[in-house]
């Protein structure tokens, strides 16, 4: 049982960091600052630099 | 049946086997780890790019010739202007540069805001420019003349996700860098005030010119949805083979330890356990195991792509010819999570308890015997 409550506290203490550092996070910031951005690119595309275009096929992406 | 002692006895068991345990320990977190960390950073760029359309124009038209994209002019204006419905039409530059120095492509982009001979640049460009000393102004190598543009401003990191291969330019001095003529465009913005018109209008600028594309605002988030949901993907094909080869591998595994520990359980047996008391201690054991290795795998997941913004990984997605110092922002899909919970841990316990189940309904007469 002892091990147990370790083990409990030690994963609680764990998400409880991840936790504080999502809230942390400056996502308001984040969020403004591609608002900002989005005012001037309206049709805003991700950046992304592979070799070629069949790169971006393999993974998914637009 | 999970009595404090029966527990107590369960954890000390584990503990005497724990390099048994220790090999599905280590890889279960690995997989649970790789997957979490794929599905994280998808999230992520998906909740950014989504943000990012929400200011999108309602219509945005591109013209084709060929198979390839093709110029528009202030005819294609007028017309769009034309539809019942519109209230105004943009015509916006935007093509890609190639720096051949680095063989590198940008994206320039049209920004009225902006005078003739300045530029806002992204990061990654920046980073660039500055290996090949363009500091404070860069030139444009084009087929009639070299454009010299002073650098004014470096975008924010926050926004690398959409601008650090970027270079915004004045719309005239985009137009000389991508060998347009002055009243040529590269899109359109048609702006609908109607929400319920925009498929119409949409269909209308098709019907007048066939070879254009008109993407909604829905489309465009639709597509973006698409390209990142998680079951499209080929990594989920690789998750499914990973794990299936894994509890596979598991199964093996556990026959063949529980196997060699038939005595154990027959003495077990004989000092008063039943089948239900065996599978129960197996039970908890492999509880402990496979829980905790799940959530240290999201937590380590977490640790590699919000904190560490996901180094090697973060290049599947974004490419790496041009170095991106994004910053991910933290998005956690309590439902993903709860998926891979339900078909990482439950098949888990399900591969691990049914050799116990076996090997405790066996003979135990036999096992004591030997």
């Amino acid at each position: 049982m002892k091990f147990l409550a370790m083990l409990a506290a030690s994963f609680s203490i764990l998400y409880l960091v991840l936790v504080v550092h999502a809230f942390s996070f400056p996502t308001q910031k984040k969020a403004e600052e591609l608002t900002a951005l989005s005012l001037h690119v309206k049709d805003a595309k991700p950046s992304l630099s592979f070799p070629t275009h069949e790169y971006k096929r393999f993974v998914y992406v637009p | 049946m999970f009595r404090k002692n029966f527990v107590e006895y369960a954890i000390l068991l584990l503990f005497k086997d724990r390099n048994d345990h220790l090999f599905s320990f280590l890889i279960f977190s690995f997989i649970v780890f790789i997957l979490s960390s794929v599905l994280f950073i998808s999230d992520s760029l998906q909740y950014d790019l989504i943000q990012s359309i929400n200011a999108q124009p309602s219509i945005v038209v591109e013209n084709t010739r060929a198979g390839r994209a093709y110029q528009m002019h202030e005819g294609h204006v007028y017309d769009a202007s034309q539809i019942t419905g519109v209230s105004s039409v943009e015509g916006v530059v935007d093509g890609y540069h190639y720096f051949a120095q680095k063989r590198l492509w940008f994206h320039i982009i049209g920004d009225a805001s902006l005078a003739k001979d300045e530029m806002v640049i992204g990061q990654g460009v920046q980073k660039a420019m500055a290996e090949l000393y363009y500091e404070d102004e860069f030139h444009f190598l084009t087929e009639e003349r070299l454009i010299k543009v002073k650098i004014n401003k470096i975008a924010p990191k926050g926004t690398n996700i959409l601008s650090n291969d970027a270079i915004f330019l004045n719309p005239n001095t985009a137009r000389a860098v991508l060998g347009m003529e002055m009243d040529e465009y590269s899109k359109l913005y048609v702006s609908v005030p109607n929400p319920n018109e925009v498929g119409n209008v949409a269909l209308k600028i098709v019907e007048i010119y066939p070879s254009a594309k008109a993407t909604t605002q829905e489309d465009a988030m639709s597509a973006v949805r698409h390209v990142y949901y998680y079951k499209g993907g080929i990594f989920m094909i690789l998750y499914v083979i990973a794990l299936v080869s894994f509890f596979i591998l598991l199964k093996n595994q556990i026959s063949l330890v529980y196997g060699e520990k038939r005595k154990e359980i027959a003495i077990l047996r004989s000092l008063g356990f039943c089948i239900k008391d065996i599978i129960a201690l197996k039970f908890i054991q492999n509880t402990v195991v496979s829980v905790s290795a799940y959530l240290l795998g999201v937590a380590l997941a977490y640790l590699y792509v919000f904190v560490f913004n996901a180094p090697y990984l973060r290049n599947i997605f974004l490419g790496n010819e041009l170095e991106n110092s994004i910053s991910l922002t933290p998005v956690v899909d309590l439902n993903l999570l709860f998926l891979i919970f339900l078909f990482g841990v439950i098949p888990f316990l399900a591969f691990v308890i049914l050799p116990a189940w076996k090997i405790a309904i066996s003979d135990m007469s036999e096992a004591v015997k030997s």
